[in-house]
Formats: structure tokens, sequence, C-alpha cells
């Protein structure tokens, strides 16, 4: 008997291209394997999360294990995104992590009344930001239970 | 002995008489002066406003004669637009609320706008019939200036917290944005540089210097938008089909890159400001509508005035039609930094400025879509050119 460990599957909502670069760089090194999928405004990540056009697929487009939400976003901005997956029974389980610059009193409140599970500001630092994505992914892929558990358990 | 009696009875009754006539002429002469003297003004009137009585104070308060003012309807003193409102408080009177207290504007004699408080009173006879009205104004012109004075200022000390902490806010968002990329990138190529790695390095620097690139952009624009918000050119009197005109002719440039067409009437009107910044409402309003054409194949633009709610104001407006705007982000596309859409080039200043501009005028703008593909009109109130 082996247990053998899928990949977590990340949301990230992010229209920033430098940020997403340095967002997925970093993960990319992190000790849990993950796949990120990536999606620039927040049309596109309710497209995705409800399997909307070309995300209608579940082979290709698999539920993710947590979402990491930018607030300012096109069209969509993020705490409309956010308060969407919060309301609706099939995606209110998934952890949203909102990741932002903003640090202010108003988009924290917001974040939290529409069910944000964490909020966290990107820090200028670069180290910090590392730090910041590694303890995210230590808490989130690896210390934290979420439903519809990777861990597959087959006998060989 | 009873003609006696008759006699005493007279002379008593004709003293009294006497007695209470005198009275009645001190009494008489008590109430003339005390109306006199009052540092208030005192009338009566007829139902209709009709003058029957004034004191001094009233006659010097609008600078008539007494003889001018008895006969004379009190409501002329009044501006139109509050005459029914104080005809309808007047009107309330009645002998179970005989006495109630007003304030309203006036015309003062220099034909300034002025402010009274007034005590009417019903007078009734024996009979319970209405004689006439009485009542006792005060000027409060001082106090209600004032008070109108304060009220401005506090709505725009909170108009300028308001944009003070939008303004804190977009600078902790936008500016640190791009100082993430600039410390995140530079710390990979110091990292790669000491593996050895350098394939990527070209890419990064090429991220760091677009993302100072665009930290001096937003510094530009925010330097551009404090000195907007003060009128820096005295007002004058502009031609607004002359100043569309040259407005245009600034971003001939994209009006002819995307064949536009502007449709620019005859006959507007002048208006009053600071020609150069509204220059640049015209100029901005114009690029936008060109640049968010989408792929309309007979891109237009129509440009029209009329007369606003307030007379002081003309309502202008520019119509496109364009890819239009999604009623929920009517507001939104005039925050600092909005952009709806990423692919179109700029830094989201252009409607903050235009905005800005506009309430330095004291006017206003926004907005109106039937949303997505359907264009996009844009209203503004601007000061019209005052009378010469």
């Amino acid at each position: 008997m082996k247990t053998s460990i899928e990949p977590a599957i990340i949301l990230l909502v992010e229209d920033n291209p430098d940020h997403t670069e340095l967002i997925i760089r970093t993960l990319n090194d992190h000790r849990i394997p993950n796949r990120i999928i990536h999606v620039t405004d927040g049309e596109s990540a309710l497209d995705y999360l409800w399997r909307r056009a070309q995300f209608a697929d579940p082979a290709t487009s698999p539920q993710p294990h947590i979402v990491l939400l930018d607030l300012q976003l096109p069209r969509l901005s993020g705490l409309e995104v956010l308060q969407e997956i919060k309301t609706s029974a099939e995606t209110r389980h998934i952890p949203v992590v909102v990741v932002t610059t903003s640090s202010a009193e108003r988009d924290l409140q917001a974040a939290y009344q529409r069910y944000a599970n964490s909020y966290l500001v990107k820090p200028v630092d670069f180290q910090q930001f590392t730090q910041m994505l590694n303890d995210l992914g230590d808490y989130w892929l690896d210390w934290n239970q979420t439903l519809g558990d990777r861990y597959s358990v087959s006998t060989s | 002995m009873q003609w006696l009696a008759f006699l005493q009875q007279l002379q008593i009754d004709v003293t009294a008489r006497k007695t209470i006539e005198a009275e009645l002429r001190r009494s008489e002469l008590y109430y003339r002066s005390l109306v006199n003297d009052l540092p208030a003004m005192v009338c009566r009137f007829q139902p209709d406003g009709t003058l029957t009585f004034v004191n001094d104070l009233y006659c010097q308060t609008f600078q008539r004669t007494r003889e001018e003012l008895i006969g004379f309807n009190f409501y002329e003193l009044i501006p139109p637009p509050q005459r029914a409102l104080v005809a309808e408080g007047i009107a309330k009177l009645s002998p179970t609320q005989p006495v109630m207290e007003q304030e309203h504007e006036v015309l003062h004699p220099d034909g300034s706008i002025g402010w009274q408080r007034w005590v009417n009173r019903l007078l009734l006879d024996e009979q319970g019939q209405l004689v006439e009205y009485q009542a006792l104004g005060m000027d409060i012109t001082a106090r209600k200036r004032a008070e109108l004075e304060r009220e401005r200022l506090i709505a725009e000390l909170e108009a300028r917290n308001a944009e003070l902490e939008q303004f804190t806010y977009t600078v902790s968002h936008d500016l640190k944005s791009p100082l993430i990329t600039i410390k995140g990138f530079a710390s990979y190529i110091e990292r790669d540089l000491a593996t050895g790695k350098l394939e990527r390095i070209p890419s990064d620097l090429q991220r760091i210097i677009a993302a100072a690139d665009r930290m001096y952009q937003l510094l530009e624009d925010l330097l551009h938008l404090s000195r907007a918000g003060r009128q820096i050119n005295p007002p004058e009197r502009i031609g607004l089909g002359l100043l569309i005109s040259e407005a245009a002719a600034g971003v001939s440039g994209r009006l002819a890159e995307r064949n536009v067409y502007l449709h620019l009437p005859p006959n507007l009107p002048e208006i009053y400001g600071d020609r150069t910044r509204l220059r640049e409402v015209f100029q901005n309003l114009i690029d936008n509508a060109a640049k968010f054409m989408g792929d309309q194949p007979n891109p237009q633009i129509w440009i029209e005035a009329r007369a606003a709610d307030n007379p002081q104001f003309v309502l202008v407006s520019v119509r496109d039609n364009g890819i239009g705007i999604d009623p929920r982000h009517t507001q939104r596309i005039f925050g600092l930094f909005e952009r709806l859409d990423q692919r179109v080039e700029g830094t989201g200043i252009g409607l903050t400025l235009v905005r800005r501009i506009v309430e330095a005028h004291g006017g206003k703008i926004w907005v109106e879509s039937e949303g997505l593909g359907r264009g996009s009109t844009f209203y503004l109130t601007l000061p019209t050119a005052l009378p010469t």
C-alpha cells in the first residue's frame, strides 16, 4: 500500500502579469506539488468555478482546492467574485485567500463581511513576499484539510 | 332729590369716561412709541398681502416712505420662488393657532437677497372674525449667510477628506504595485546571477524597467491632477464651439486613426471658466470616446448643449456610438486609476481629471449608457458666461 499525492489545484485570480509571475515562480518552488490555473479577471474566475465557456470540461478544469484572489480586478471586482463564491452552495467551501496590495480597513472589512477565509497584504520586500507565499503553501496546501481530499490511497 | 342724584351720577360717568379716554390715549401713545422704537419691523396687512400699517424700521429696511408702503403688497418684496411658501404659512393661521414664525428671503432695495424672520399673528375682532394680520420681523441675513457659509465649508471639507482618503488608498495600491515588481525581479536577478542562470535575466530586467516607467507615469499623473483641482488661470468668457474645435484639434491624431466623425453644431453658447482646463476636459472626453469605439464601422461623436436646470449653467452632452459602459460601472469609471479594460492604453487618470476640473468650476459630470455595445453619453454642467 502506498500513498500518492495529487498536486494541489490553485486558482490564481490576478490581473498584474508581473505579480502573477512572482507568485507562480515562488509557489512552483514549494515542497507541496501544485498546479496553478491563472485567470486575469473576475468574470473568467467565475466562468472557471461554474465550468462555463472554455472551462466546461471537468477533466481539464478541476475544482480548485484554494482560490488566491486579488481585489483590484477589471470587469468584476475581487469583492464581487468573493461574494459569488461564498453565496453559492457549490463553491462556498473552497477557501478563498485574498492576496492584495491594499491594506485599507474598508477592503479588509468588505472581504471578511463576504466570508474571505484569509486576507494577505503583498509585502513590498521580496524576502517577505516569498516567505508569505511559502507559509501560505504550508498552511493551506499542507496543514489545512480541505474537502475533496487530494490524498488518495491506492493498493498496488 | 332724584334730580340731584341723577346729576351726581352723570358727573361720575363723565369723569370716568374722561379717565378712560385719557388712559386710552396714553395706551395708544405707549403702543405707537413702542412699535416705532422697537429694533424690529412691524406691519399689518390684509389677507392678500396689502399693507395697512408699517413702522419706521420697516420703511428704513426697504427704503420706501410710509405713504408708498401703505396699500402696497408686501409679497412684491419677496423673491418670486419664496412667495408661495410665505402665503402657505400665513394661510395656516387660525383662531386655534393664531401665531406662527417663518424665515424667508427678501429683496433688498440694492437688489441683493436678504433673510428675515417673521412672527405673524392673526388679529380677530370680538365676534372672532378676521380683522387683519400683524407681523413682527427681524433681519437675519448675517446669521443666514454665516450658516450657509458654514454648511458650504463643511461640505467642502467632507469632499476634500473623502478625496484625500481615496488618494491615499490609490497611492498605497497603485504605487506599491510596481515596487513589488521591481524588488521581486531584482531579487531574482541577484539570485540568478549567483547561480549563473542567465536566460531569464533580460526579460526580468524588462519587467523592472516597465514597472519603473509606469511608476513615473503615475507620479506625473498625480501631480497633474493635484494642479488641476486648483483653477490656475483667471476665468474668462469662452465660446464653447471654438473651445471644442481646439480640443478636437488636440486629439486629431486619434480621430483620424479611428476615422471618427465629430458632429459639432453651430451656435453653441458661451461658457465661463479656465480656458486651458476646460479644453483639457473636452480633449479627454473626445479622446476617450474615440478610444472606446470598439469595432464600430462608422464611429461618430455628437456634441450638444442646452439649458441646465440651474439657469447659471449649461448642460453639455458628449455622445458616442462606441462600446458603451456596463451601467454597474458608471460611477467607477471616474475613480482614480480605474481602468475597465486593461488592454486599452492609459493609466486611468483621464476621467478623474475631467471630473476634478468640472467640479472646480462648480459643475457636475455623469455618464449614461444603455449598456455594452450601445454607446455612451457623458453629461456635464458648466457655468454660462455672465451677461455683460
